[in-house]
């Protein structure tokens, strides 16, 4: 499945990312321990050129912080990332400047994400100056428009601040922002969930065809498998900071294989059905302390004994990675 | 009294302000039986919760209820004072919102709330007043009821917390509940058991069911029948399964194949409706969906539709609709 030999522009091995929880005044007084959030557990997967590799899993389940670690907004505890061929891991801020502006970032609100204060045209220009893919204001001024232009925009609206554009038009100046400094890749989080059903297509469409116009890559994160489905080849199946389910797309949603994943797939709801299956009982288990054996035990209904006891590993069954001790050989 | 637990007529929701006046519930009709669950849809600035407020009196200034009538068991409760509507929120009718921690007292046990309402609204005792919440917890599905009852709000996790939410909704055994985006910010595996619990306690309770949303894949798996809406009035309306197969509103049909799938054909490019949702403070002149319709015509731009009668059981306020209800297709079947 992760393609060395293939021509992969993003490869991550066994990423680990961890937060401590801040103690309190009184936790210090009685000595209790500093708490570990393990947010991603040993995470890989690789994306090729041109192609879109999603991540999806509910609340907490690690897919943004993957995300954010991977482009290096967070520092990886362990683990290796290699983007174009270059081993970023341990680069210094200094050294990520010149990757940065190959791999940018489209964000889920798009009335947080963008500065009230600037102007549109700033907005878009900034990046393009800040890291001199143009030779000057000049050269960024026609980039800019064109960019506007390519997203849909009227050149007399540069001038506007974002808050006289609907969600769906900020969403849009958010891609013309992230696609200032002619990235490769880029990691877009939950980028229509915000949105309105029929502005969601809108941007959905937009993205794609920039995809083929530009042959960007990009790091899907999203919680709506219909919108997953629609614009992935491949994907991954997270859960409590795990992949539990990764391959492409038609084999995964034609049979998933992983109990969660089917679970997933049976409650998002449909046009197409009368009535859900029934639903997963039960929550998702605090990423304090992971369970030793499977993350899912504690809500599966096929649990045997073998899980609450091993930590089942991601093997290739049926054309995919299947995390699961329904499906290893042992 | 009527076939109807609830007839809503002409309802018009203004809200005065200084830019001008918006009309964000303009002319709104709809009846709802016992025991029937109606799905309002539609996208932001729809009219869709401001409507469901206006059911409750909950409109405060600059917003009135200009005119209309909604009459809930035969009486019109736009009639009534604010002490007899406070009698009836929460006893006959009640109502649970999107964000489950806002609408809890952080301040106060589950237990003293579920039992405020109890209080407030039946005969019983405090001991059986403790009783039914301990009842009511168990019948929304939190384990070990009796404990949780001291516990608070940060205490639950979302979906728990929806539940609670829930209980008190349930507590007065209302006769209409109106549930406004309820699971929008739960994860999809709660939002399914949380649709799952109030399908069956509806089914139960007896109770009627207003779900507000702007999910059509909810809608179509909950609601027996369903009001769409588009800039403060409702454009369509019908049997769930048949609107959802045969729309026959260029708006609705726009919507449904806006959607991705999750099964079948996957085309590259998602049908998508043009432009955006009008500002209400600057509506067309005639329908308000033309500028964005591919069935317009001339008579659109000028004269607002009445709502009329296409099939049985279906109406639509459209001077073309897509013809004899065409299948909802382009994609994803």
């Amino acid at each position: 499945m992760a393609g060395s030999g293939r021509n992969a522009l993003l490869e991550v091995t066994d990423l680990v990312q961890s937060f401590s929880q801040p103690r309190g005044i009184l936790d210090r007084l009685a000595g209790r321990p500093v708490k570990t959030v393990h947010a991603v557990n040993g995470v890989s997967f690789d994306i090729l050129r041109g192609e879109v590799f999603s991540l999806v899993g509910e609340s907490g389940c690690g897919k943004s912080t993957t995300a954010r670690t991977v482009v290096r907004l967070l520092e990886p505890k362990a683990g290796r990332i290699v983007f174009d061929g270059e081993d970023i891991t341990a680069y210094s801020p200094s050294r990520m400047m010149p990757v940065r502006k190959k791999m940018q970032m489209i964000f889920q609100d798009p009335y947080a994400s963008l500065n009230p204060r600037q102007r549109i045209k700033d907005i878009i220009m900034e990046p393009m100056l800040f890291h001199r893919t143009v030779s000057g204001k000049e050269e960024a001024e026609s980039r800019m428009l064109s960019l506007l232009d390519i997203v849909g925009f009227r050149p007399e609206q540069a001038d506007r601040y974002p808050h006289q554009f609907s969600g769906g038009q900020r969403q849009r100046i958010g891609i013309a922002r992230a696609l200032a400094t002619n990235p490769s890749f880029i990691v877009a989080d939950e980028p229509v969930s915000a949105l309105d059903v029929s502005i969601q297509a809108q941007v959905l469409n937009l993205m794609m065809d920039l995809r083929d116009e530009f042959g960007l890559s990009y790091l899907f994160i999203a919680h709506d498998l219909s919108v997953v489905r629609h614009v992935t080849e491949r994907l991954g199946i997270m859960y409590l900071g795990f992949i539990v389910e990764k391959g492409d797309r038609d084999s995964i949603f034609g049979r998933p294989l992983h109990p969660y994943t089917e679970a997933l797939l049976a409650a998002a709801p449909t046009l197409d059905r009368e009535k859900a299956a029934a639903p997963l009982q039960g929550d998702v288990p605090s990423p304090i302390t992971l369970p030793p054996g499977c993350p899912f035990a504690g809500r599966c209904p096929r649990k045997m004994e073998v899980c609450d006891a091993r930590r089942p590993s991601l093997l290739p069954v049926e054309g995919r990675m299947v995390a699961c001790h329904l499906y290893g050989e042992e | 009294m009527s076939e109807y637990l609830l007839e809503v007529r002409n309802l018009q929701t203004r809200f005065e302000l200084f830019r001008g006046t918006v009309k964000a519930v303009d002319g709104v009709d709809f009846t709802l039986r016992e025991g029937e669950i109606l799905g309002l849809v539609g996208e932001s600035g729809g009219g869709k919760s401001v409507t469901g407020f206006s059911l409750l009196g909950l409109i405060d200034p600059p917003g009135r209820i200009a005119a209309g009538e909604v009459i809930f068991r035969g009486e019109n409760l736009l009639e009534k004072s604010e002490e007899e509507m406070r009698r009836i929120r929460g006893k006959e009718i009640s109502m649970i919102f999107q964000d489950p921690m806002t609408s809890l007292n952080p301040l106060q046990s589950i237990g003293r709330q579920i039992g405020e309402m109890l209080a407030l609204h039946t005969p019983l005792s405090p001991a059986d007043r403790r009783k039914r919440s301990i009842e009511l917890l168990r019948e929304v599905g939190i384990p070990n009821p009796e404990d949780r009852l001291e516990n608070y709000p940060h205490q639950f996790s979302g979906g728990m917390r929806q539940r609670v939410v829930i209980a008190i909704a349930l507590a007065a055994n209302p006769k209409l509940i109106i549930a406004d985006e309820p699971t929008t910010a739960l994860d999809v595996t709660v939002q399914a058991q949380i649709l799952a619990l109030m399908e069956n306690l509806v089914k139960r309770f007896g109770s009627a069911l207003i779900l507000i949303t702007h999910d059509l894949a909810v809608v179509s798996e909950m609601t027996h029948r369903v009001a769409v809406m588009y800039c403060g009035r409702v454009v369509e309306e019908g049997p769930t399964r048949e609107l959802v197969r045969h729309p026959f509103h260029p708006y609705t049909k726009g919507l449904l194949e806006s959607i991705p799938r999750l099964s079948g054909e996957r085309s590259r490019r998602l049908p998508q409706i043009p432009g955006m949702v009008p500002s209400l403070f600057d509506l067309p002149p005639g329908c308000s969906f033309a500028p964005r319709c591919g069935y317009a015509t001339d008579l659109c731009r000028h004269e607002a539709p009445r709502m009329r009668a296409v099939a049985p059981g279906r109406t639509v306020s459209c001077h073309n609709p897509v013809q004899g209800g065409e299948e909802a297709e382009g994609h994803g079947r």
